[in-house]
């Protein structure tokens, strides 16, 4: 088994960065594990097993049988396995790329910006508050901006968390402007 | 004709009106932002800060 993930790993890798990069990780754990599962019926098995197939072949018909339930992009990848005669490992990468994905998603970078240093009392505060908040571990990363005012900043992906002097007179500012 | 020129004349009053809101309303923002600059101190800002933490 050793020697199958080893040959998984890239190809999970792969998927998992073009998935990051497309953000689009959601259908491609939903489109690897519908082919993984397909992959594994036994009549699959031994449709993949029999010679006299193409690999464009075989990936076609894995394709058809995936039908919707694999996103557009992860056919190609499963055209690619094909030709490289890697489509038995698709359990394998399926499971690798959960892994990728569950570490990716248990941390999450966090950007503090406040008007005055904070102590470290209050770091840990809004860290805790953040990471029970979103349910991840949270890297927090501390900046100082003396036009807020007061008050802090707080942005994490593409959360925004405005408690700042300056954000509080712009919501005022809205109010009496309209 | 004497409609018309009193619908005039409301139109002039309203935008007189929003002329004054707004610029009222600009006065008020940055006296609001010199006082705040001014007394904000670090016991205020940590409230502040611990409110936000709260909020979350």
């Amino acid at each position: 088994m050793a020697e199958l993930s080893t040959l998984a790993r890239p190809y999970a890798k792969a998927a998992f960065e073009y998935a990051v990069d497309a953000a689009d990780l959601k259908s491609w754990s939903d489109s690897l594990k519908a082919a993984s599962a397909v992959s594994q019926e036994e009549k699959v098995v031994q449709l993949l097993g029999a010679p006299g197939y193409t690999s464009e072949q075989r990936a076609t018909n894995t394709i058809e049988i995936c039908g919707n339930a694999i996103n557009e992009k992860s056919r190609g990848f499963l055209r690619v396995l094909a030709e490289n005669k890697r489509l038995g490992l698709l359990p394998q990468i399926s499971k690798q790329f959960e892994a990728l994905k569950a570490n990716r998603e248990k941390t999450i970078d966090i950007t503090v910006v406040s008007a005055v240093q904070l102590s470290d009392v209050q770091k840990n505060k809004l860290a805790s508050a953040l990471s029970a908040k979103l349910e991840r571990e949270v890297n927090m990363q501390a900046s100082i901006d003396v036009s807020l005012i007061g008050g802090a900043v707080v942005r994490a992906g593409d959360i925004v968390i405005d408690g700042s002097i300056c954000g509080k007179l712009s919501k005022l500012a809205q109010v009496l402007y309209s | 004709m004497k409609a018309g020129a009193k619908a005039e004349i409301d139109m002039e009053v309203n935008r007189a009106k929003e002329e004054l809101r707004g610029k009222i309303a600009g006065l008020a923002l940055a006296g609001a932002e010199k006082i705040l600059k001014a007394n904000i101190d670090e016991k205020a800002n940590s409230a502040l800060v611990d409110d936000l933490a709260a909020q979350l």
